[in-house]
């Protein structure tokens, strides 16, 4: 089977997943995601015509509750954990030029 | 009686009649705790906060509490969100996060009167089998300080198989649980999707995660799961069947139980293992079980469906820790963007990198069809195997691992080679089923793990099955040598 993850394809899916990935640990990437994908690659041999994907082992559907604030402020316990606020504020580097 | 390796009803009676009191038992384990450091087993030992619960449990023995775990001492993987201390997913990525809330199950475990001694060691963001992959180093295998403990839950694992602890919560998502379990000589389950909470368990693949007790015994894992089990508005994914008495159940007799074995499956498979696992059949049946072979024609995907699916959910799951809000930031971003990548790059281990890589990828445009929605039906088609199996069954047995515990370092460099490690394991958690492994034996002095897998919420069945097994047996109470 080809391999799927050329140094293109690495570097679009990088992006997509918001990770930086030094050149230098390129190549040994690209090799250890071609060798799942060829684990993987299996799959391909098994007749799946007419079966419903399964996206979750149960059949149940959500369950409602009334629409009432429920949650407490926890405003302060969340901050302590940001690297960077002001107030009630996380901040982040210029957005808008 | 050797106080690390009682059972929690031989610890509750010695509490309620108060030979010793709940403080005393936690410093007995906190000391034994800090005197085996080298296996790296906890990221934290909460000492204040031990004795602290151990005061109140104190007090509510003294005013007569019933409560089913009171003072006895436990250990939480540290996937679990608890509030007094860190909450780390062993990644540097949350390497100084305080969750502002507790877990439902450390919640339950808290109410329940359990006294919880630290926060143990996992693979990063519970990505991994042997215990490798955390940012705080390695756990030791306690039967054998050269080999791993299994993971993802390896500290748990370690924890009470070295008697640091009575009992341990893990998290399986494809063997987390029962795998360690397997290589520490514990008994470890992973119940059905569902039948406990997932709220403030730090999410990886969320149709596959779910959380379960590691302890010595069948016995004492019936006491931790009717404590950790049941419905949680929280979360929406919680069963609400109300959760059986498993403790009073497991005494019944397996007498006419039915349990399925697969021939087919056992190649491959150690010489010793397969020896184990008909010596096994052999005890149940004297005990009035029954063997049919059953068929699971697509067992044999269960890996690639899994290395779809699972990197699939940790790619979303994982889109949130971007160095905003919490977790950890790169110095000095030059923009947004720059914050984001360097971020994620710098907090995450090379393990979680590639499953969010292999995720991505698969769920692309132009590649979606070909792996993930395939991958879902497979995973279809491997459910319904086990339903019709179970049609003739109660259970099916197959071996929890392949082999023992390897050395630390043999797979790490060769992550297919690891993932292969979990090829019994993962279909329970494909299909979403109860599944259990206890001690069976051991090979040149490691222990023997097998699984029994169970119909939707018949955790009740598989806990009695073992509990049976082990009032025949005596691997679960065999404990590793301590150093002199």
């Amino acid at each position: 089977m080809t391999q799927p993850i050329d140094d293109q394809t690495l570097d679009r899916v990088a992006q997509l997943a918001q990770l930086s990935i030094p050149d230098e640990q390129k190549p040994s990437l690209k090799q250890a995601m071609n060798d799942v994908l060829d684990l993987v690659a299996s799959l391909q041999d098994v007749a799946t015509d007419d079966v419903e994907p399964m996206a979750h082992p149960l059949s149940i559907s959500q369950p409602l509750r009334s629409d009432a604030v429920t949650d407490v402020d926890r405003s302060k316990m969340i901050s302590i954990n940001a690297p960077a606020v002001d107030g009630n504020c996380f901040l982040v580097p210029k957005v808008i030029e | 009686m050797k106080l690390e390796s009682a059972s929690i009803d031989d610890l509750s009676q010695i509490l309620a009649s108060r030979e010793l009191s709940a403080t005393e038992l936690t410093t007995y384990f906190l000391n034994r705790i800090d005197a085996r450091s080298d296996l790296n087993a906890f990221i934290s030992v909460e000492h204040e906060l031990a004795l602290e619960s151990a005061a109140e449990a104190d007090r509510r023995l003294r005013a007569g509490d019933q409560a089913p775990l009171l003072g006895i001492p436990i250990a939480e993987k540290d996937l679990f969100c608890t509030t007094g201390g860190l909450t780390t997913a062993a990644s540097k990525m949350l390497a100084n996060y305080r969750s502002p809330f507790d877990s439902t199950v450390s919640l339950n475990l808290k109410q329940a009167g359990a006294v919880r001694l630290g926060k143990c060691n996992l693979d990063e963001f519970a990505m991994g089998s042997s215990n490798e992959n955390s940012y705080f180093g390695p756990v030791k295998n306690p039967w054998d300080t050269t080999r791993v403990p299994g993971g993802s839950s390896g500290g748990s694992a370690a924890a009470v198989a070295a008697g640091l602890c009575t009992a341990a919560t893990g998290t399986d998502t494809g063997g987390s649980i029962r795998q360690p379990a397997a290589f520490c000589g514990l008994t470890g389950l992973k119940p059905t999707y569902g039948r406990i909470s997932r709220w403030g368990m730090i999410a990886f693949a969320s149709s596959l995660d779910q959380a379960g007790p590691m302890t010595r015994s069948a016995a004492d894992a019936a006491s931790l799961l009717e404590v950790m089990a049941g419905s949680d508005h929280q979360d929406s994914t919680s069963l609400p069947e109300p959760v059986p008495p498993y403790r009073q159940l497991i005494e019944q007799s397996i007498k006419g139980r039915t349990i399925g074995v697969v021939p087919s499956l056992l190649d491959g498979v150690s010489p010793a293992i397969v020896e184990a696992y008909q010596t096994c059949q052999s005890a149940l049946a004297s005990q009035g079980a029954t063997f049919r072979e059953v068929v699971l024609p697509h067992h044999t995907h269960s890996v690639g469906a899994y290395y779809v699916i699972a990197p699939a959910e940790c790619s979303a799951n994982l889109a949130r820790y971007d160095g905003v809000r919490f977790g950890h930031r790169c110095e000095d971003p030059r923009d947004l963007q720059d914050l984001y990548l360097r971020s994620r790059e710098e907090g995450f281990g090379d393990e979680v990198k590639r499953r969010i890589l292999v995720g991505t990828f698969a769920l692309s445009a132009g590649y979606y069809d070909a792996y993930y929605n395939k991958a879902q039906q497979v995973r279809r088609l491997i459910q319904s195997d086990f339903i019709s199996a179970f049609e003739d069954v109660d259970m099916i047995l197959l071996p929890t691992t392949p082999s023992t515990a390897f050395q630390l370092g043999e797979n790490i460099s060769d992550p297919v080679s690891m993932y292969l490690q979990d090829i019994f394991t993962i279909s329970a958690n494909l299909a979403g089923l109860p599944a259990i492994s206890f001690p069976v034996g051991q090979a040149e002095g490691l222990p023997i793990g097998l699984q029994l897998i169970g119909p939707h919420l018949d955790e009740s069945t598989l806990l009695q099955c073992v509990h049976q097994y082990q009032q025949v047996s005596d691997w679960h109470t065999r404990t590793p040598s301590e150093p002199s």
